[in-house]
């Protein structure tokens, strides 16, 4: 039998259990599974899936974010950032491709990065202004 | 040459293995010198005398318990490891990739050699694969990481390197040179839950907290054993973890 393992593209998995209470920074490089209580900043190169039970006070940052929690404080999602039925975001967002769910409490700002205003809409909105 | 060191045959069928295998090993011409230890020669002291005789390569031959406490003894001398694991589940196959007892003979002599991962408790204890604690009771554990502290309720806390273990999880090879080691709680919600199955058998415990670190405190409300695979205790709360990277060197098999 020829043995050939896989090299591990990214870091490892970090899950947070229903009853854990976290104090601190939650950093990682690999996916992150939250389903307690976070009072700290989460950050990662990876995903991140905040569970129904998860509680967070303190930004989160990672290449996707889907919420199924609640949230509060800001959050950048370098690529997709999906705020489920149950999930409650109390901050500013900041991603590229943005989903709000029906049911979803959303109450903050919103912006997505790389999209700039028509210039067009500028133009009118300075002809409006004259 | 070698300087192979055999586990105390726990029956009949176990001493049948061990000499089928010394005399592939004599016919394979790579046997040097073995030892089977014995009530009155334990398994350090022979290790030992293994070490003081100059054999740069020392082969274990037992369970993973008899190879978790022993590896750190040669590693710590700088010399190398092999392990003809004498048990079907042992987490040990992965990581030396072979499946069968004779594929380890014919992978000795080649020696290709690998380095590995091993995990400190406290200050003198060491591991390879993975210790635990289990308490039949609910214990409130405080863990304390680089960045963060947690606290949490559990039952079963077990600290891996990399994954390896009997618990049902099946082992990660590249996990234990990533040089960190892995936390998994599980709680008293989490026996509720269904299992998961691994490879080699179905584990009651689901664990719902996992937590990859380079080192870690433990304390808990009460003092509780860290057992080793076999349930020998070897430690109590509070402790210190920490991984040592690529403290031991292993015999592999050619990974192709």
């Amino acid at each position: 039998m020829v043995f050939e393992p896989k090299e591990q593209k990214e870091g490892q998995e970090t899950l947070i259990g229903e009853d854990v209470v976290l104090n601190g920074n939650l950093k990682s490089s690999g996916p992150i599974q939250i389903n307690g209580r976070i009072k700290g900043k989460v950050e990662t190169e990876a995903d991140v899936v905040i569970g129904e039970t998860a509680k967070i006070n303190g930004s989160v940052k990672a290449k996707n974010v889907f919420i199924n929690g609640t949230v509060w404080g800001n959050i950048i999602a370098l690529e997709d950032l999906e705020v489920n039925p149950t999930g409650k975001v109390f901050g500013d967002i900041l991603t590229k491709n943005l989903i709000i769910k029906k049911g979803a409490v959303f109450v903050g700002r919103s912006g997505m990065e790389g999209i700039e205003e028509p210039k067009e809409k500028k133009k009118d909105k300075k002809a409006e202004k004259s | 040459m070698y300087y192979y060191v055999f586990e105390q045959p726990k029956n009949k069928r176990e001493a049948g293995l061990q000499n089928r295998i010394i005399a592939e090993l004599e016919a394979e011409n790579i046997l040097g010198e073995a030892v089977i230890a014995n009530p009155i020669q334990k398994p350090k002291e022979l290790v030992e005398i293994g070490l003081e005789k100059g054999f740069r390569t020392i082969v274990l031959a037992g369970s993973d318990s008899f190879v978790n406490n022993l590896a750190p003894i040669i590693a710590e001398k700088k010399r190398v490891v092999g392990i003809i694991p004498l048990a079907r589940e042992s987490s040990f196959w992965n990581l030396i990739g072979c499946y069968h007892w004779r594929e380890i003979i014919k992978a000795l002599p080649q020696r290709r050699t690998e380095n590995f991962d091993l995990v400190r408790l406290g200050q003198e204890k060491f591991f390879l694969t993975f210790v635990k604690i289990e308490d039949q009771k609910q214990f409130v554990a405080f863990l304390e990481f680089p960045d963060f502290k947690i606290v949490v309720p559990a039952k079963t806390i077990i600290f891996t390197n990399g994954g390896f273990g009997q618990e049902g999880f099946v082992g990660n090879y590249f996990l234990l040179k990533d040089g960190k080691l892995q936390v998994l709680i599980s709680g008293p919600k989490d026996e509720k839950r269904g299992g998961i199955f691994s490879f080699f058998k179905k584990s009651e415990k689901v664990f719902s907290t996992k937590i990859p670190t380079p080192w870690l405190k433990i304390k808990t409300e009460r003092p509780e054993k860290i057992l080793a695979p076999d349930g020998t205790a070897i430690g109590q709360t509070p402790a210190g973890l920490a991984v040592e990277k690529n403290a031991v060197r292993i015999i592999v098999k050619r990974r192709v």
